[in-house]
């Protein structure tokens, strides 16, 4: 959660920062915000908290059941009759599903936050105009299929990571290896299916 | 530990005292970069781990930010009828901030975990006190070729991802778009300069600086076992992700505006 909020407020300043000075070539440096809040629930928001979520809670989880794996724990389970895929998969997915969505909102209220330090206190542009155009070209489309992909990546992220570390092997080096390659797959595969999803829920009209 | 510590010091004591290590840490490196023994050999191993390991995953992923960047402008440029000046979109963001963040991150994903794993695995196994005994000098043999491959290594990986994500993005504008290709790459070497190129090169230069550095540090101060090795890769990747974003906003303010 806290690293989301320091990842997402200073892009959102970044992207207030040149989307200023582009729009400040035609007159329009009011605009500034409302692309800037297209951009955040689109795509910044859902790739970058997911991505943040992949290299926080997806590494821990990789490592947690890899370690588990390789001091035979997950073994013991199956021995007492405990179904390891009920105990330790299914609540990680359900909780990844459910928790993306819900930081990916945080973060959009962060990148704005964020935005508005830039282009208002630091720029000194008109901050009524920013908080006014904040939603002129946003519309419930773009807030749900942010939501929806930031979901999808949630999903993806727990079965990556919950993969290499239930099938982990050779001890802690094996344990350090799951962890990594966890992060990398998860990181590649949010990115890739980021395109597909853009296509699919916004590129309908085109 | 870090949850001891930050019971200790409150959170805020907790945060600057990190900080202050981390800044002694990179003035150790500073110091031992002009040391009597320089290892050459290190330089070079590290620099074709970093480079040869980053490329095949920045490469793939830099063609779907291409792709997604393309469709993503179309449908924003749209609006206003101007969708066939999505290559100038294209461009800046792609050549300012894009491809330098982008290969960054894949490079602390894939090199800084490792980088972070290896140098606790051998603070938590004592190998690191053996050195210092033998009468090596830790920050020479192990940190500075990593710090310093990293940040000769980066610019050639960010211009990768410059040619992987236009040519990936022209391939979306003319076959999925329908744009016409001559004036999309027109718009794209209209809107920028070798001066933006060798800026974000130069982007690309100070986060492989600071994803050196930081997943050194944490690996560097790890403690406990293999629990600890964990700790120490998770904390490096959250760190350097955060990092590379917060210096991002003070280059691109110094840089372009």
């Amino acid at each position: 959660m806290i690293p989301v909020l320091f990842v997402l407020g200073p892009m959102g300043a970044v992207v207030a920062m040149e989307s200023l000075k582009v729009f400040s070539i035609f007159g329009a440096s009011g605009m500034t915000s409302s692309l800037l809040s297209v951009a955040l629930f689109r795509e910044l928001a859902p790739v970058l908290v997911s991505v943040m979520v992949a290299s926080q809670t997806g590494a821990e989880i990789a490592a947690e059941l890899g370690a588990m794996r390789v001091r035979e724990q997950i073994d013991a389970m199956e021995v007492m009759s405990v179904d390891p895929f009920k105990a330790l998969i299914v609540p990680r997915l359900l909780a990844g599903l459910f928790i993306t969505p819900v930081l990916t909102l945080v973060g959009n209220f962060t990148g704005i936050l964020g935005g508005y330090i830039i282009a208002v206190m630091v720029k000194g542009s008109n901050g009524g105009a920013y908080i006014g155009n904040l939603f002129v070209w946003l519309n419930m489309m773009d807030v749900m299929g942010g939501v929806i992909k930031a979901a999808i990546f949630g999903l993806l992220i727990m079965v990556i990571s919950c993969y290499h570390g239930f099938y982990a092997h050779g001890g802690a080096a094996g344990v350090g290896q799951a962890t990594n390659d966890s992060v990398v797959h998860s990181v590649v595969s949010i990115l890739v299916m980021n395109y597909f999803l853009t296509t699919a829920f916004f590129g309908f009209n085109i | 530990m870090d949850l001891v510590n930050i019971q200790v010091q409150g959170l805020f004591g907790y945060f600057f005292s990190e900080i202050g290590r981390y800044a002694y840490f990179v003035s150790e490196t500073l110091r031992y970069l002009f040391y009597k023994k320089f290892y050459f050999l290190n330089l070079i191993d590290e620099m074709n781990t970093i480079g040869s390991r980053s490329l095949l995953v920045l490469a793939p992923v830099s063609v779907f930010v291409g792709m997604n960047l393309c469709v993503e402008g179309f449908i924003f440029f749209k609006k206003f009828g101007a969708q066939d000046l999505v290559g100038m979109f294209v461009a800046v963001a792609n050549i300012r901030e894009l491809s330098p963040l982008i290969a960054g991150l894949i490079t602390g994903a894939k090199a800084g975990t490792q980088m972070a794993a290896r140098i606790a695995t051998m603070r938590t196994s004592h190998q690191v006190e053996a050195m210092e005994v033998m009468g090596v000098n830790p920050y020479a043999y192990m940190i500075v070729p990593r710090v310093l491959g990293a940040v000769l290594v980066m610019p050639f990986l960010v211009v990768v991802a410059y040619f992987v994500s236009t040519l990936s993005a022209y391939l979306v504008a003319v076959f999925q778009l329908g744009l016409n290709g001559d004036a999309f790459m027109d718009l794209v070497f209209a809107n920028i300069t070798i001066q933006d190129m060798y800026k974000g090169m130069i982007k690309g230069s100070v986060f492989g600086g600071i994803i050196a550095t930081v997943s050194c540090y944490s690996g560097y101060t790890a403690t406990g076992g293999a629990r600890g090795v964990g700790a120490a890769t998770n904390l490096a990747v959250v760190r350097m992700a955060t990092a590379t974003v917060f210096f991002n906003i003070f280059l691109t303010e110094w840089m372009f505006m």
